[in-house]
């Protein structure tokens, strides 16, 4: 008898021991923060082209653009955006151009309404603004 | 097989007129019988403050082979064995006498037996042994079965050494292991049996790498590198100071200083010592933030051994420590940080997602233990060290915590 009570000790102790690691194990389900389009410091995809930046004509492929400051105007918000000169058949293509592109790329600035945006865009990165970027967007 | 047993070897004679006396030959506490070999002459009791002569013809295989022939004796209550040298008095003999003063007056049982060292000092032959020696029952004349011989030491202070049944020199018992000397006696680097209490003190200089592994989870938030020791650098050279969004990340795993460590053991019995440690940092200095706490290369430690043998001498000897002391460790390993979008940013140009170096300044505390293996480097080769090893620590770091694994090799020197 006394080893049948041990017995049930030692299961109640593991099934203890088990919910004790899978409560520590489920702790890991907050929501990471995601960067949109009107976080500064974004970089968007867009169809190439779709934004009539300079010398740009509409065509294969994504474009990007980076918000670089944000206007709150009546119940929208107008972008500054600064436009890259690349084009990208793919997001994974955009996504990789915004990872290694150099701050002193050059950029075209445009203010946009956000309402007004061309569709289909995606948020593919996010570097914080330099100084010289954020100024651009002043 | 190194050594050849005297028994098939040797032949000893003793000189004494009063022949074949005391116990059947088959005894086994008897001298020259256990070597299984015809004996001319044997003796198995002697007369107080008389010499012990000592004949030892050897086989011409043997002769040719060697150096010197050494007698080990031991009186009847006597703690240790004292070694003397027979002289080579033809080809294949050598002669000699343990001293009418070493057999003093003290009746009893009179133990030795008999090596035989080639030029390596190796020992190629011997009769008898220290766990099975010869035995000579020593007594007052009046209870000898027979007369006594002439040579009886008249007076000890006037016995000039050299002559027989005077006190002979004694001489270092040459070895190459420990086994060949006796007991409480170690062999040295200088290749004769020394008493190991001689080499208790011992200095020992290593090489330390350290190995860190320290938690990485938060470790760039501008207040882990503030205030934890942590500090962690972008690829273009700066110091991260964004917001981090809070991971899971796993432990950061990555090499530490290397060290130059020289230290102190000291025996306190054949199985314990006591040491310390110091030790310098020469290479894995990581960079010094702005107002962070400088590192100090210098590290001390102190710790107690335990070694898994009688003998701490004995060739292979493994160990056990436990130890304790101060101690700066700068780990370096990676971590990635997700930049936080919708926080203000205080720094220009985090990525959404990189991969930053991470340097943590670990220390000044530490406690752990570890274990390792000590080698007896081969005695008579000049070197000046005489033993070699290996171990391996893992200690505990704390106020700025992290787990360290310390491999080392080093040699021990007996001073």
């Amino acid at each position: 008898v006394i080893g049948r009570k041990a017995e049930i000790q030692m299961a109640r102790y593991r099934l203890f021991l088990a919910a004790a690691l899978l409560a520590g194990c489920s702790s890991d389900a907050a929501t990471i923060p995601q960067p949109d389009v009107t976080t500064p410091g974004a970089f968007v995809a867009t169809p190439y082209g779709s934004l009539g930046a300079a010398g740009q004509t509409p065509g294969q492929g994504y474009g990007l653009f980076r918000t670089l400051d944000v206007l709150p105007y009546a119940n929208t918000n107008i972008l500054a955006i600064g436009t890259y000169d690349v084009q990208a058949s793919t997001l994974d293509e955009a996504r990789d151009i915004a990872r290694g592109a150099d701050p002193s790329l050059t950029m075209t600035r445009q203010f946009v309404n956000q309402m007004a945006l061309p569709t289909p865009f995606s948020v593919v990165w996010f570097r914080t603004l330099t100084a010289a970027e954020a100024a651009l967007g002043q | 097989m190194r050594y050849a047993f005297l028994s098939a070897a040797l032949i000893v004679l003793f000189s004494s007129a009063r022949l074949h006396a005391g116990p059947p030959e088959d005894s086994p506490e008897w001298g020259p019988q256990v070597m299984h070999l015809p004996v001319h002459e044997r003796q198995s009791e002697q007369g107080i403050l008389r010499p012990i002569p000592i004949l030892v013809e050897l086989p011409a295989s043997i002769a040719s082979r060697t150096r010197r022939v050494l007698v080990h004796y031991r009186l009847w209550g006597a703690p240790e064995w004292t070694t003397i040298q027979l002289r080579a008095t033809a080809l294949l003999r050598y002669e000699g006498a343990i001293p009418c003063l070493d057999v003093s007056t003290v009746t009893g049982d009179f133990r030795y037996f008999i090596h035989v060292h080639d030029q390596d000092e190796h020992v190629i032959a011997r009769g008898a042994s220290r766990a099975s020696p010869y035995v000579v029952v020593i007594k007052n004349d009046a209870l000898l079965s027979s007369p006594s011989a002439p040579g009886k030491c008249p007076d000890p202070a006037d016995c000039p050494p050299g002559l027989l049944g005077c006190p002979s020199e004694i001489v270092d018992a040459p070895c190459a292991t420990d086994r060949e000397c006796d007991d409480g006696w170690v062999c040295g680097r200088e290749g004769v049996c020394q008493r190991w209490t001689e080499k208790r003190t011992r200095v020992v200089v290593s090489m330390q790498q350290d190995f860190g592994i320290v938690p990485t989870t938060g470790a760039c938030t501008v207040p882990s590198q503030e205030t934890q020791g942590y500090a962690c650098y972008r690829g273009d050279g700066a110091q991260y100071a964004g917001t981090p969004v809070l991971t899971n990340e796993p432990l950061g795993f990555g090499p530490g200083p290397t060290r130059v460590v020289v230290g102190v053991d000291h025996l306190l019995s054949n199985t314990t010592g006591i040491g310390v440690r110091l030790g310098w940092a020469v290479l894995g200095r990581g960079p010094t933030p702005t107002e962070g706490t400088a590192f100090v290369p210098v590290s001390a430690s102190a710790r107690v051994t335990r070694w898994f043998s009688q003998d701490p001498f004995a060739r292979l000897r493994p160990f056990v420590f436990v130890t304790g002391g101060y101690s700066m460790f700068d780990i370096k390993t990676s971590v990635h940080v997700r930049e936080d979008p919708t926080a203000t940013p205080h720094q220009p140009g985090n990525d959404l997602d990189q991969q930053l170096t991470l340097w943590k300044r670990a220390g000044d505390a530490f406690v752990g233990g570890g274990g390792g293996l000590s080698l007896l480097f081969a005695p008579g080769t000049g070197a000046f060290f005489d033993r070699v090893f290996v171990e391996l620590g893992a200690v505990q770091v704390f106020p700025f915590g992290a787990t360290v694994v310390s491999p080392s090799v080093g040699i021990e020197v007996a001073p």
